[in-house]
């Protein structure tokens, strides 16, 4: 393609709108074809199992399935990454846009497909965004001006004309992925391929990415292979979906077929989509009938339930908490925050505009906003990491100005969101030990203290010998959690339990966390995930630009939609679904209160 | 913060100069503070690079941090210079340590000392006035190999990712609830470790999904590598450079 578009800027014919061209090569043909594919990684992994597949030319394929499935393996064999940087042992052909990926590196699979990450930050190499998107082109001997008009063209595809002299680092997440797709769009690829390229950001930057996908498909109709999680967005766009399994393609077919079979999703560890699983339930209890298909998106939410004529026969009592949790009564405020204000130098922009907070024992807390709102920034307070630059915080009775972080961490535990910023030690137990031993605690003490902390977090005392980088993201994270805990601290923050983790993993570690508060502490989570702050707190806040907007128990904070709307978040999509339909209750907060208020008791 | 970025974004004669030219002369200063020993063309030269400076208007708090810095480097080298050189005439003795400072070797230590205040001002004054992206084009066009300019742009690229995570884990470390603070200070490179360690495996895990990037963006996929963005020089920058290098060459000549 980049020789056609060459070709028709020697004839003189500048304007051609590059659009077009990617309108002539859409072919009703095979694109890329796997045959058997086997892999196996140099470390005895064996991730794929036999993979057949097929993928036509325009063709919007969307890959699903927990986590270990092969997922990410496959998309890397479509690259060629395997076996030319990745090793190990392949079996099985793959070509991609006519290339066999044995034969050809990816640099040379990279004239013709487009690959971007999940991590936003380490895929942008240039200095600035321009350098980003003129890098391929550069690599691959595209000469200065042609260079400069695909830059223009591709910064408009992904809207970020604005910011083509910006440091990459200095972008949002969401416009670090759109830049990272942008800077594949000027090779002018016939595949792009994404990675879960949304898990890492917050619900705005989903956003912005996801519409930035919807452009792609609707303006050059590329073949989009697509990783990811959120599958009503898949169920908007994608027209074939494969489900995952153990390295093999178990179930495949369109989007409303496969992302619907609750059951199976649930078995493998996945969530069903919350619309589809509600919709299936009250079928199965009405006794009516699937066969006109299941919905999942808030559309067909909306249009599957009006078809349904359905009433509300059981409203949710203004008290009634959050179904996951077990209220205990409140005790006394344990952390007060009054007027703070904070910014991370002199004459910088305050990143905590005078926050007003109580925080009482017996809380189950979440903190919500978009990056850049000021949550870690106000939780980093509660534990002294970080100090005010004017009002006061008091925690336990102190002032946090004079406490140190080791003194406030005895009563507030801070578990870090990358669990590898913290690990290092050869083993768990020296892991956990290691921070009381040195504190001067006696050997045997601490042995027990371990012990407890290991057990609290679920994880089995077999694991006290293990490696800790041998541990999966899941356990990882417990473990990072255990540390906090040998020191029993009452009050424990999580940043960010969820990221990264798939359902299963998502649901052991919040069931620990209410395994802890059942047993007297009080919690603070901060998350992106609206479901898990729907479904487990009791108090939920919401901040932007480094003030609180909302704070309210859980059940009547998704009811304020107009003030979330101005923080850029939404509530989950069954509680937008029961907002969306007529004299349905505001405050449905799960599938289960949802069946609930259509079935009756 | 203030090391995320050097350059400062401004409309002097400094910013104005073509990249390729300021790099010569950068290489020119270099060449002739290292090359010079003694007092008289060092002060020479210190002195033209402060009229640079002054002729880039930079804000006043860069001018106070870069002439302190400058300042306290030429005091702190003629002190120590002097102590160890003897030449010459004493000038003044310190009666209680029995320190003898010498006409010669304050000299040396003054030469010493603005010798590393021109390196570090021209040093400070290329980056501040040449955005990252001019100067490496600049190397390009110098014909330094593009795996070497590529390795110094990702540097700059990636020194603020680096110096975030390494907060990060030291405040990770710190919640775990031991203080550095409290360790006695001959302890301390063993209390390092926890925060080491996550850091070069972090490290190790970047540059892997960096490469893998790498592989994406077709490095190395032809021979013919093109530059979206290179220097051109024009009849004035060709002057600007032949008048740099004539001056070099008579400072060499004539100034030891």
């Amino acid at each position: 393609m980049a020789l056609v578009s060459l070709r028709l800027i020697k004839d003189g014919r500048k304007n051609i709108n590059i659009d077009t061209l990617f309108l002539f090569l859409k072919m009703e043909s095979t694109i890329i074809d796997i045959k058997d594919l086997h892999f196996k990684y140099a470390d005895g992994t064996q991730a794929l199992r036999g993979i057949n597949l097929e993928i036509k030319k325009g063709e919007f394929l969307g890959i699903v399935g927990p986590t270990g499935a092969g997922k990410t393996t496959l998309l890397r064999c479509i690259m060629g990454l395997i076996p030319h940087s990745i090793p190990g042992e392949l079996k099985g052909d793959v070509i991609t846009c006519g290339m066999n990926t044995k034969e050809y590196p990816p640099a040379y699979i990279a004239t013709k497909v487009g690959m971007v990450f999940e991590q936003p930050d380490l895929q942008l190499i240039g200095i600035t965004v321009e350098d980003e998107f003129a890098m391929g082109p550069e690599n691959h001997g595209i000469p200065p001006h042609e260079i400069d008009y695909r830059i223009k063209w591709a910064l408009d595809v992904v809207r970020l004309a604005k910011y083509r002299y910006q440091f990459p680092g200095y972008l949002s997440g969401g416009q670090k992925q759109r830049a990272a797709i942008g800077s594949m769009l000027t090779i002018l690829p016939e595949v792009l391929l994404l990675d879960e390229v949304t898990s890492q950001l917050d619900p705005i930057g989903k956003n912005e990415v996801f519409s930035t996908i919807a452009e792609l498909k609707k303006r050059l109709n590329l073949t989009i292979v697509m990783v990811e999680h959120q599958y009503e967005m898949l169920a908007e766009f994608a027209d074939r979906i494969i489900l995952m399994n153990d390295g093999k393609i178990i179930r495949e077919g369109a989007p409303n077929m496969v992302l619907t079979d609750t059951d199976l999703l649930i078995e493998l560890g996945l969530e069903p989509p919350e619309i589809a699983d509600a919709y299936r339930k009250i079928s199965s209890i009405l006794h009516t009938s699937t066969s006109y298909g299941i919905p999942i998106t808030l559309e067909q939410g909306i249009t599957a339930f009006t078809a349904l004529q359905v009433s509300p026969k059981w409203r949710p009592p203004i008290d009634l908490p959050a179904p996951k949790i077990k209220p205990r009564p409140v005790g006394n405020v344990i952390i007060y925050v009054e007027n703070l204000w904070f910014s991370y130098a002199k004459d910088s922009e305050p990143v905590l505009k005078g926050i007003n907070l109580a925080i009482r024992e017996g809380e189950f807390v979440g903190i919500v906003g978009q990056n850049g709102s000021g949550k870690t920034t106000l939780v980093k307070h509660f534990n002294g990491l970080l100090k005010p630059t004017s009002g006061k915080v008091i925690v336990f009775g102190r002032d946090t100005k004079k406490a140190t972080v080791a003194e406030l961490s005895k009563k507030v535990g801070y578990c870090f969101q990358n669990p590898d910023h913290q690990l290092f030690e050869e083993t768990v137990r020296k892991e956990l030990s290691f921070a009381p031993l040195k504190l001067g605690k006696p050997r045997d003490i601490v042995e027990h203290d371990v012990k407890r902390a290991l057990q609290q977090v679920g994880l089995p005392l077999s694991y006290l010998d293990k490696d800790p980088f041998e541990l999966n993201l899941g356990e990882k994270k417990l473990l990072t959690l255990a540390i906090i805990l040998v020191i029993n601290p009452d009050v424990i923050i999580v940043d960010e339990p969820t990221t990264g983790l798939d359902w299963k993993s998502i649901s052991r570690f919040m069931d620990v966390l209410i395994n802890l508060y059942n047993n007297g502490k009080t919690i603070i989570i901060i998350s992106h995930d609206m479901r898990v702050i729907a479904r487990y707190t009791t108090r939920a806040i919401a901040m932007h630009e480094g003030s609180i907007i909302l704070d309210l128990p859980t059940r009547q904070f998704f009811t304020k939609t107009n003030v979330l709307k101005e923080a850029f978040l939404e509530p989950p999509f069954i509680t937008k679904l029961a907002q969306s339909l007529k004299g349905f209750p505001e405050n449905i907060l799960c599938v289960d209160e949802f069946v609930k208020c259509v079935v009756g008791d | 913060m203030a090391l995320k970025h050097f350059y400062i974004p401004g409309k002097s004669f400094m910013h104005k100069l073509n990249p390729l030219v300021k790099l010569v002369w950068l290489l020119a200063t270099f060449i002739l503070v290292v090359y010079w020993q003694t007092l008289t063309p060092m002060l020479i030269i210190f002195m033209i690079t402060l009229i640079l400076a002054i002729l880039s208007r930079i804000p006043m708090k860069m001018y106070i941090i870069l002439f302190g810095l400058s300042a306290f480097m030429v005091t702190l080298s003629s002190v120590i210079w002097a102590l160890y050189r003897s030449e010459g005439p004493v000038v003044l003795t310190v009666p209680l340590l029995n320190w003898e400072f010498t006409i010669g070797g304050v000299m040396f230590g003054l030469a010493a000392g603005l010798r590393l205040a021109t390196m570090f001002l021209a040093g400070f004054l290329f980056l501040m006035t040449t955005p990252s992206t001019e100067w490496i084009n600049a190397l390009v066009k110098l014909k330094i190999p593009y795996s070497v300019v590529f390795a110094f742009s990702l540097g700059i690229r990636f020194f603020p990712t680096l110096l975030s995570e390494m907060m990060s884990i030291m405040q990770a470390q710190m919640a775990r609830g031991f203080e550095i603070e409290k360790v006695p200070f001959y302890k301390r490179a063993w209390y390092s470790v926890p925060i080491i360690f996550p850091f070069l495996a972090g490290a190790i895990r970047m540059i892997r999904d960096i490469t893998l990037a790498l592989e994406v963006k077709g490095f190395g996929a032809s021979t013919n590598r093109t530059y979206y963005k290179s220097i051109k020089l024009n009849a004035k920058d060709y002057t600007e450079i032949a008048i740099i290098l004539f001056l070099m060459v008579l400072g060499l000549l004539h100034g030891r």
